[in-house]
């Protein structure tokens, strides 16, 4: 269950629409075609999703990462939001890239604070295929979004609020 | 275009210079205007590959395809499937299938067939020359379909048409009739594919849709344009088969494409699993391995994946309801989906069933469906085979080469070159995971996204339970709009993963505030900032980037030049050396401050990494590369599950695994 921060004052709880990544493809979770299917509007299982990584505050005031997916060829109102399970290969597959590279680098290099064993542990994790030591899909949630919090306090990109 | 005939006195020079003219413009690339050398003189004429008229100067060839819109011909024969032809074509291999079996039909007609062919004008047709043009015109509104139409209507040529939103494609046939080439009109072409099989449309279906009077007729034309592009558009990779069937080695005489296919009803499969019940069983569901009996769909599906699905699926009313003594015995006797919805239907007249017993049942089973639609699993096999074959047609043609001379050399040289580049494009396609899946099984259609797997790894270890079948396909993926009969696999959209994304007009309109929000436009300018800042440490430090290096690397070692058409070989060579001055200008310590040829190839590839451009008309667009979005395919872990379950049992980590993948699902 993921909780949300509504308007001021009013707060409702929602479950999201879940999914990992394996060999390049998005899978969602048993069910949850059928679940969510008049959100998925014009998503078909044969169809390519653009993923864009995106932040929203839970209840407890966290800064938690959602994806806002797109089909592609993109039409109107084919957006939907979903959670990621950070497994390794998955994390892998959405941050093991040169642009993420950089950000962590500068994070390494700069302003870890408490997280400086975080950080490098999810860099082994993300560019030297090692598994999940002290982190797990939620730590590296959290550590991910402080990463972009950092690089955008040092005028980098960011991570878009939904 | 200069007059080549002027120009070159040597008739091979001039055919080399003229063909390396052409092949600089879309419409000789694409086969639209094609060269034709008379061998007493040596003149070059053009001509216009679609309807075969012939021009002394490219320029009027080139003015008659555009008054016909024409961007693309290719001319299709029964042989175009075999590599082993001369007219192998590596783009539309699939329609050769659909020729061939037409000429079969042909040769192969009864008496009474051979009287309705008579009838049409078709008695006399010699049908090894049956050929079929396939047109296409690419430009925007209905003028262009429309004004190929008039094109081909003024010369009397019969056509079927393709029309999409974007233009449209164009089949014709022509065939030696009565000792006269001939193109076939529209009526012919039609009447003689219903005389031969199901028609263009399936028109059995057309009938039966028809009478039962539910718009479905509307549905299955409605659909015909998106089916008959399956097989008359560029493909990557065809397998027909004869060629589906050795691959898995299951050629035995008398085998047919459809029995290598393993099909499923999820619908019906994963309720019993559900429940408990045994598997479907009907013939070829079960085999026997080292004394044991298997159920192939038993083995398929996970149990843990089914329960959770359907847990999902079903509201706690429809759970009760679903476990009443009377569903369950429907559940348990049923053959297939269609059994239960039917019996259901029955049931609920006979008062055996309620009415809400029959919608969470059809509820449930529709979204059992969602989880595998769209989804075939593939077997792997089938990619090596193919690529084996292409392999071995390149030795030939290879070993052929140097003792053969003039045009039948050049003819080599484009062979190699054309399926070179299939191959290359196969081996190299790391999209396996899911690629656009076609075909035909007979008098279906398929049309999913395929995931091409070990079939050896599916099911218990080592037994193989399922390498012996060509594809595992659940029944909602087959279509039944075409009367063409064709046994054969059709790949698409194969290629490099790329893993950059930019913005497009498309998503910038309908989707502005997730594409092209405040954040995005002040993302971009820092994003852009980052890059320039990259390029010009670059500069400043001499470095040339690795992914330049390997590129200028892959130019210089790329294809033996004797191996690449003479028309070709001029820009080829320049590429060659270009790479190869970089390369040692760099290696001597030249900086790119001190090359502009080197900083113009930083400027490129820095600049792709920031945006591309799109043109249309005189309008060029910027479109930024999006650093913050993916693209993946889509599935699930329903589909992902098939045939998994006993590779994550016997896997090290399975505990850990699965418990965070129990937590996730």
């Amino acid at each position: 269950m993921t909780d949300f921060t509504a308007e001021e004052g009013r707060t409702f709880e929602s479950k999201l629409m879940n999914f990992r990544v394996d060999d390049n493809r998005i899978l969602f979770g048993p069910g949850m075609v059928d679940k969510y299917f008049d959100s998925l509007g014009g998503f078909d299982l044969d169809d390519k999703a653009l993923t864009k990584i995106m932040t929203y505050k839970n209840n407890k005031g966290e800064k938690k990462l959602i994806f806002g997916m797109f089909r592609q060829p993109t039409g109107p109102e084919e957006t939907i939001f979903a959670k990621a399970n950070l497994d390794e290969t998955t994390v892998r597959s959405l941050f093991g890239n040169e642009d993420f590279k950089k950000i962590l680098s500068k994070y390494r290099s700069g302003g870890t604070g408490d997280y400086g064993e975080q950080a490098e542990e999810l860099n082994e994790i993300l560019f030297n295929d090692k598994r999940y030591k002290d982190l797990n899909a939620e730590k590296a949630e959290s550590l991910i979004a402080r990463i972009y919090d950092f690089n955008e306090k040092e005028g980098g990109v960011r991570t878009q609020i939904s | 275009m200069a007059d080549v005939n002027k120009f070159f006195i040597d008739p091979i020079k001039r055919r080399s210079a003229a063909q390396a003219a052409l092949y600089q413009t879309e419409l000789g690339r694409q086969g639209v205007v094609e060269l034709s050398q008379d061998k007493a003189t040596g003149k070059i004429s053009y001509i216009f590959s679609a309807t075969g008229e012939i021009f002394d100067s490219a320029d009027d060839a080139f003015i008659r395809a555009s008054k016909a819109l024409a961007t693309n011909f290719s001319s299709v024969l029964s042989s175009s499937a075999e590599i082993g032809s001369e007219a192998y074509n590596t783009r539309f291999a699939q329609a050769g299938n659909v020729v061939l079996d037409m000429v079969q039909g042909l040769k192969n007609a009864k008496e009474d067939k051979k009287i309705l062919l008579e009838k049409i004008g078709l008695g006399s047709i010699d049908a090894d020359t049956l050929s079929l043009g396939i047109i296409t015109t690419k430009a925007e509104g209905k003028g262009a379909v429309l004004g190929t139409a008039q094109a081909l209507d003024k010369l009397g040529m019969g056509y079927i048409p393709i029309v999409e939103a974007d233009g449209g494609t164009f089949l014709t046939m022509k065939a030696i009739i009565g000792g006269k080439e001939t193109h076939l009109t529209t009526t012919q072409m039609h009447m003689m594919t219903t005389i031969l099989g199901g028609g263009i449309l399936n028109n059995e279906k057309l009938l039966s849709n028809f009478l039962d009077r539910t718009g479905k007729a509307s549905q299955l034309i409605d659909k015909l344009p998106k089916r008959l592009k399956a097989f008359f558009s560029e493909r990557d990779m065809v397998i027909d088969e004869k060629d589906i069937l050795r691959s898995i080695g299951n050629d035995k005489v008398g085998a047919k494409l459809e029995d290598s296919v393993l099909r499923t009803d999820t619908g019906v499969d994963y309720l019993k699993k559900y429940f408990g019940f045994d598997a479907r069983s009907t013939p070829g569901l079960t085999v026997e391995v080292k004394g044991k009996t298997y159920n192939l769909i038993n083995e398929l599906f996970d149990k843990k994946i089914v329960d959770k699905t359907i847990s999902n699926i079903a509201t706690d009313a429809e759970k009760i309801i679903l476990s009443t003594f009377e569903v369950k015995e429907l559940i348990k006797n049923a053959t297939s989906s269609e059994d239960i919805l039917k019996k259901l239907d029955l049931g609920v007249e006979s008062g055996i069933y309620s009415k809400e017993t029959q919608a969470a049942v059809e509820r449930v089973i529709g979204g059992i469906k969602k989880e595998v639609d769209g989804i075939t699993l593939v077997n792997k096999r089938i990619i090596s085979y193919k690529l084996g074959q292409l392999d071995e047609r390149l030795t030939e043609l290879r070993d052929a080469l140097p003792s053969a001379v003039g045009a039948d050399a050049e003819r080599i040289r484009i062979s190699i070159s054309e399926i070179g580049a299939q191959y290359d494009l196969i081996e190299n396609s790391d999209n396996w995971y899911q690629a656009t899946f076609r075909g035909g099984l007979g008098s279906e259609q398929i049309k999913t996204a395929g995931r091409f797997q070990d079939f050896e790894d599916m099911g218990p270890r080592g037994l193989g339970l399922f390498s012996g079948f060509s594809t595992i396909i659940d029944k909602e993926a087959t279509k039944g709009e075409l009367g063409l009969n064709t046994g054969q696999f059709i790949i698409s959209g194969l290629g490099q993963n790329s893993k950059r994304v930019y913005a497009d007009p498309v998503s910038l309109a309908f989707s502005g505030h997730l594409f092209a929000s405040e954040y995005d436009i002040d993302n971009a300018k820092k994003y852009s900032a980052e890059i320039i800042q990259d390029f010009y440490s670059d500069i400043q430090q001499s470095i040339l980037p690795p992914r330049i290096k390997e590129m200028l690397n892959r130019t210089i070692y790329d294809k033996d030049l004797d191996e690449i058409p003479e028309f070709m070989m001029d820009s080829r060579s320049r590429n060659k050396q270009y790479a190869r001055e970089i390369l040692e200008m760099h290696q001597s310590g030249i900086s790119p401050q001190d090359s502009p040829r080197m900083l113009n190839m930083l400027a490129s590839l820095h600049a792709a990494e920031m945006y591309r451009t799109k043109t249309k008309g005189d309008a060029r667009t910027y479109l930024p590369a999006l650093h913050d979005v993916r693209r993946y395919a889509v599935s699930t872990e329903g589909s992902d599950s098939i045939g998994k379950k006993w590779r994550w049992r016997s896997c090290r980590n399975y505990d850990r695994f699965y418990r965070r993948r129990r937590s996730y699902i």
